[in-house]
């Protein structure tokens, strides 16, 4: 994985990164600031722990990072 | 989060700072700047701390979800004091597990490790202790007292 690469979130069960980690539906604002299924990412660099960072866009427009559990990473990302 | 505290230059970046107005050294590069998240308590947070792997740091872990966000600040304004401030606003995470109660906002100039160095720290004007699948925001600066991570000399 090289920095820049671009990845689509792709879980086969359609919930956002946040949404996976709690198990349930978020509130309505924090459904809105989640990392959704189908967001296009572009991986940044593996921090000191190994878990991938990457970069992204939410709802709002604002630039994001968000480091991604490596299984999760694994299984969850495809390469655009 | 909005409210926050004016910013202060830790040992590094008053090191930069006054080396490069008095002429002794050239300023650093133009490069980015990213916004950290600390659990050291209020009064514990060391301004001598030179890199995030500084034992007052307690920065949060990444095995949360968490990760530093691009600091994008504007330039130093025209006036005096001068001030520096986020011109967007910054958003953290969504947690993958509960990061624990944030009460400091620190600058340094890495994405991620320990290596980074510490620039400035912002108090938080109260802690903020995000759930699993919760992300945290804290409002674009404005150029005033308490809006944003604003850091003035």
């Amino acid at each position: 994985m090289n920095k820049g690469d671009e990845l689509l979130h792709d879980n086969p069960s359609g919930m956002g990164y946040g949404q996976a980690a709690r198990g349930e539906e978020l509130t309505a604002e924090m459904t809105k600031l989640d990392l959704k299924n189908g967001t296009a990412v572009r991986y940044l660099e593996d921090d000191d722990e190994g878990w991938p960072l990457v970069e992204w866009v939410d709802d709002f427009g604002i630039d994001r990072i968000t480091a991604i559990e490596p299984a999760y990473f694994a299984a969850n990302f495809t390469p655009v | 989060m909005t409210l926050l505290s004016a910013g202060q230059l830790m040992q590094y970046g008053e090191k930069q700072a006054l080396e490069a107005v008095f002429r002794k050294t050239q300023s650093p590069a133009v490069g980015a700047t990213y916004m950290a998240l600390s659990t050291t308590g209020v009064g514990a947070l060391q301004s001598t701390e030179l890199t995030m792997a500084g034992a007052t740091i307690n920065e949060y872990a990444t095995a949360s979800g968490y990760a530093r966000q691009s600091y994008g600040p504007s330039l130093g304004t025209s006036a005096s004091p001068s001030v520096i401030y986020n011109s967007a606003q910054l958003t953290w995470g969504p947690f993958t597990s509960a990061p624990g109660t944030c009460q400091w906002g620190i600058c340094c100039d890495a994405a991620s490790g320990t290596s980074a160095n510490c620039i400035a720290a912002f108090l938080l004007a109260s802690s903020r202790t995000p759930a699993i699948g919760d992300s945290l925001q804290a409002a674009a600066g404005t150029g005033s007292a308490g809006v944003g991570f604003l850091c003035q000399v």
